[in-house]
């Protein structure tokens, strides 16, 4: 061992004296042989008997390479040589070096910037401890839906589990602060959550602390928690604000703690945390308002937690019918609900595309370094003469294209982290869990560096192959004088099949999910989005006790709004269109069979005034429109969509029909008694959504006015004359007018509103497009450079076609025919393989099928056609040949 | 010569020179001259295996070079063995009598 590494510095750094020994011992045995020779043969001249020894000896070079070989160490030195050697061909070939490293470096960026995101959401485990002890709870409807929690369930479950360490409610909230310096009103976004929240989570406060088990109950819940962003934002990032009284919806709140910084707290929904104590109000079993996490007992298994909660939720609904009938508990992973299976599939769809980008780009390189390797046939074949084996040259070229691919790798980490940057930025809010934190880390870089150096392998190995192969004699003496045959060499053909048929998988893919988003995108909102502004209003119950006089409040605020000039109209409404509902009912029509309640069908429930449908541009269908007298203490009426209608009383006419829905009481988290709503009329739909691609779903609604149904959830839509943004200042003074407390948050058009619904469906359509756009560019370029290359190869059999009478025309009609033919065999095998791929695509897809026809014919068109511009320029320089010029060089 | 054949010298290629330096250190030409001679001519080692062979076998350990003169006043890189060389021949020496010995009875028996 130690002879062994004694030998390996000396075979390293005195590498002059081993070579001058390799010289001494080989030209003293040569010596000795022609010594002998002349011993021999009398007559013979020194010269002439060195020259018969040399000869016998065999190649003193070969001799010489093969005892190289057999030296320690030999493997390193030569690594470090043919590092040298590549690195001085590339300089010389700028043309081929930038191609090759450009193209990888898209390939490898597109890779790292979308593996950072799939790193970030998929791959990395929950930032808590033990994150596989962290599950959600919620209630399970008869069907099998998840559904929010009623405070008396969620307070079951708390005492009679075994099965949890700590269980938590968290309640969504939003609270008006006053901010110090403007004296302005502002929404805050909070949650409540029972004081163990932080512990099923397992954070704990950076400064301060966060909630005691006592702050739970009502009277010592005046405390609140900070987001380390809000902490930086709004108070200066000042240490001494633990203890520091804020006021919040007219209450005063202790500062007991602010939260890590960078954490998810950070990207969170809510930006302050204040305790869930529940009042007397709260106190009931069917007001669904809560959600909840949980971290289970050590030792206890996810089976054991769901079977333990199955027979708690029996017993309840066992108890409590009329409210629990057919209810059941939910009990699954955090990471499920953390990471929606949409997203999921987007990002692994988006993987799949950019690893395709990526082999496209290494099959381009190959091709490129395929033919720069024709090109250096020669001086593969003299050091193949002069004693270096087929292995060793084989090394050699792989360690140029890995030192390629290297180079690619380090430019494309460059790109990468840059594509990253400008993809966080036109992220839509709320696309990825709060818990991601995508960034350039560890694991990205090696996955970057891995795939930059196992393209230079899979691109070089190839042509490596192809370049060694023994064929030196041919090589030597028709330098120059190939004739390749009239297709190209097959792996050349292979190598363009591969491309055209990638191409074709992502372009399929990509025409399907512009084609969904465009008719998702095209879709008939049912209101008219021009010029109309919405935003949100948020009450809290200490300023308004009672619900005359919020609504009082409320007409006139609707009514001062109206008056400022510029305003076509003003509406009061619990939700603005596409953002979802404040509430969904369970409703039952008179006269049909009874349900019991968890039973019920749900629609959604609007509580607007009665000047909506005329402000947002909904049309009336049938009947008369909500009204201002229909106030509290008259009949309550309803105005139902078109699906209502279709879905719930096919044929009938549903005017005069009267849907049972319970009460929702004000100022309580509580159902009441059936009210009757009375159906007057029925509009033409809205599309209701939410902000996460559900516009495309027609759900059943129910609009009341908000006299009937009062609520402190509410949001004021504005028609303007003019761009209603212009507006926003003098709305927001006349509101100050009436009430200079009122918070008057997100203000955005509907337009802005509408755009958003369709955000990370459109993010992910831009991102699949591009990638195909740039993976079409590639194939095109690859066939590009394939033809004039053969072209190239070719011109001398050409020139004798055109000698011997063949047209140009024919000629050109040759080389673009069989290479069409190629690229036909390519579209063919990518379209079986789209067939089967698209599949996955499905439930990304708004209407339209994975197989749809025009997708798939202009997909397969486009890429023709770019295949038959990239084939026609390089091959239309057969007509420019002139045979008279080639063949004079014979 | 085909890949095989080479790699089944290469084996028995290291056994003579090791048991031809068994005897006495020599040189590159003594060797070649020396394995010529026992075998009555029946292996001719040129350089362009002999060589290699050699480096390789000091690689490993088994041998080890000095220069000095030949008879004929040349002046020469002479190899002897090593005591790991020594104990490389005996293993070689062992092996080769058990596979000549069965080569022999697989090629007797009809």
């Amino acid at each position: 061992m130690l002879a062994r590494s004694r030998s390996l510095m000396r075979n390293l750094f005195h590498r002059e004296q081993v070579e001058r020994e390799l010289d001494a011992e080989l030209s003293s045995f040569v010596e000795e042989q022609a010594l002998r020779k002349m011993a021999q043969a009398q007559g013979l001249s020194h010269d002439e008997a060195m020259r018969q020894a040399r000869a016998e000896a065999g190649g003193m070079a070969q001799v010489k390479e093969r005892m190289r070989g057999a030296r320690t160490g030999f493997w390193l030195e030569t690594f470090w040589n043919d590092l040298r050697h590549g690195a001085r061909g590339l300089r010389k070939s700028p043309g081929f070096t930038a191609i090759a490293i450009i193209t990888l470096a898209l390939g490898v960026g597109a890779n790292a910037a979308i593996f950072s995101f799939v790193s970030a959401v998929l791959l990395k485990p929950l930032p808590y401890p033990h994150p596989e002890r962290i599950v959600s709870v919620w209630e399970k409807l008869p069907g099998g839906d998840s559904n929010p929690i009623s405070t008396l369930n969620f307070l079951d479950w708390e005492r009679q589990n075994r099965c949890f360490q700590f269980l938590s409610a968290i309640a969504r909230d939003t609270v008006t602060m006053t901010m110090p310096g403007s004296g302005r009103p502002e929404e805050l976004k909070v949650h409540r959550v029972s004081a163990s929240y932080f512990k099923v989570l397992g954070v704990g406060a950076t400064l301060g602390r966060t909630f005691a088990a006592s702050e739970n109950e009502a009277g010592n819940d005046r405390e609140v928690v900070l987001s380390n962003r809000i902490w930086r934002s709004r108070f200066g990032g000042d240490r001494a604000v633990i203890g520091r009284k804020i006021t919040l919806d007219a209450k005063n709140y202790t500062i007991i703690g602010v939260l890590p910084a960078n954490s998810e707290f950070d990207r969170s929904w809510a930006v302050m945390w204040l305790p869930l104590a529940f009042t007397p109000a709260n106190m009931t079993r069917n007001y669904h308002w809560l959600s909840a996490l949980a971290r289970l007992e050590p030792g206890v298994t996810l089976k054991q937690a769901r079977d333990q909660m199955d027979t708690i939720g029996a017993r309840i609904a066992a108890l409590y019918p009329d409210s629990n009938k057919g209810l059941g508990v939910t009990v699954n992973p955090y990471i499920d609900e953390v990471v929606q299976p949409e997203l999921r599939r987007s990002l692994w769809v988006l993987l799949a595309a950019v690893g395709a980008v990526l082999l496209i780009g290494c099959t381009n390189v190959a091709n490129l370094t395929l033919a720069r390797g024709t090109d250096r046939e020669h001086e593969i074949a003299i050091r193949s003469a002069l004693g270096a084996r087929r292995l060793r040259l084989i090394r050699q070229l792989l360690t140029e294209n890995i030192f390629l691919g290297i180079l690619g790798g380090v430019a494309g980490l460059a790109l990468g982290t840059a594509f990253m940057h400008g993809m966080k930025l036109w992220l839509p809010p709320d696309m990825l869990p709060p818990q991601a934190n995508v960034r350039m880390d560890y694991g990205v870089l090696l996955f970057t560096m891995v795939i930059g150096i196992l393209t230079g392998i899979v691109f070089g190995l190839a042509p490596a192959l192809n370049g060694t192969r023994p064929d030196l004699a041919r090589s030597l003496n028709e330098r120059g004088r190939t004739t390749g045959g009239i297709t190209p060499h097959w792996m050349r053909t292979t190598l363009v099949v591969a491309e055209v048929a990638l191409s074709f998988v992502l372009l399929v893919g990509a025409s399907l999910l512009i084609r969904s988003f465009d008719r998702l995108s095209s879709l008939d909102p049912g209101v008219d989005t021009t010029n109309v502004l919405a935003m949100g209003l948020p009450i809290s119950l200490t300023e308004f006790t009672n619900s005359t006089t919020l609504t009082n409040y409320l007409r006139e605020v609707t009514q001062k709004v109206r008056s400022v000039p510029g305003v076509r109209d003003a509406a009061i409404t619990d939700k603005p269109p596409m953002e979802g509902f404040a509430n969904g009912a369970p409703f039952l029509i008179e006269g049909r069979e009874y349900l019991p309640y968890p039973q019920r069908p749900v629609c959604g429930f609007k509580a607007v005034g009665p000047s909506y449908f005329e402000t947002v541009g909904m049309r009336l269908l049938k009947g008369r429109s909500l009204d201002e007298s229909d106030v509290a203490g008259a009949v309550p009426v309803t105005v139902i969509n078109e699906t209502m209608a279709k879905t719930y009383f096919n044929g009938e006419d549903p005017i005069g029909k009267r849907i049972l829905i319970r009460q929702l009481v004000f100022g309580k988290s509580a159902r009441g008694p059936e009210i009757p709503w009375q159906v007057v009329g029925v509009v033409k739909d809205e599309k209701v959504g939410g902000k996460v691609f559900s516009l495309g779903e027609d759900i059943p609604v129910v609009y009341v006015t908000f006299y009937q149904s009062p609520g402190t959830r509410n949001s004021l839509v504005v028609r303007a004359a003019m761009d209603p943004l212009l507006l926003s200042g003098s709305i927001e003074q006349a509101i100050w007018k009436v009430n200079n407390n009122q918070a008057v948050a997100n203000i955005e058009t509907l337009e802005e509103i509408k755009s958003q619904s369709v955000a990370p469906v459109r993010l992910r359509t831009a991102l699949l497009a591009i990638f195909a756009g740039i993976a079409l560019l590639l194939a095109a370029i690859g066939i590009y450079g394939v033809v004039s290359y053969s072209v190239a190869q070719r011109v001398r059999e050409l020139a004798i076609r055109l000698a011997l009478g063949a047209h140009p025309s024919d000629l050109l009609k040759l080389v673009i025919g069989k290479m069409m033919l190629i690229v036909l065999v390519g579209l063919a095998l990518g379209g079986s393989a789209a067939l089967a791929l698209t599949r996955v695509l499905a439930s990304l897809l708004y209407d339209t099928s994975p197989t749809d026809r025009v997708t798939w014919a202009v997909a397969g068109a486009l890429l023709a056609a770019v295949a038959l511009l990239a084939c026609y320029f390089p091959a239309q320089r057969v007509t420019k040949v002139d045979p008279l010029v080639i063949l004079r060089f014979e | 010569m085909g890949p095989r054949q080479t790699e089944l010298l290469q084996g028995t290629l290291d056994m003579l020179i090791l048991k031809t330096l068994a005897l006495q250190p020599l040189h590159g030409v003594g060797i070649a001259d020396r394995i010529e001679q026992v075998t009555r001519g029946t292996f001719q080692v040129g350089p362009g295996s002999l060589f290699p062979a050699l480096h390789r076998m000091e690689e490993r350990g088994w041998l080890k070079s000095a220069w000095g003169e030949t008879p004929a006043g040349h002046r020469a890189k002479f190899y002897e063995l090593t005591r790991a060389g020594r104990k490389q021949l005996e293993a070689e020496t062992q092996r080769w009598k058990i596979i000549s010995g069965a080569v022999s009875r697989a090629m007797e028996t009809n």
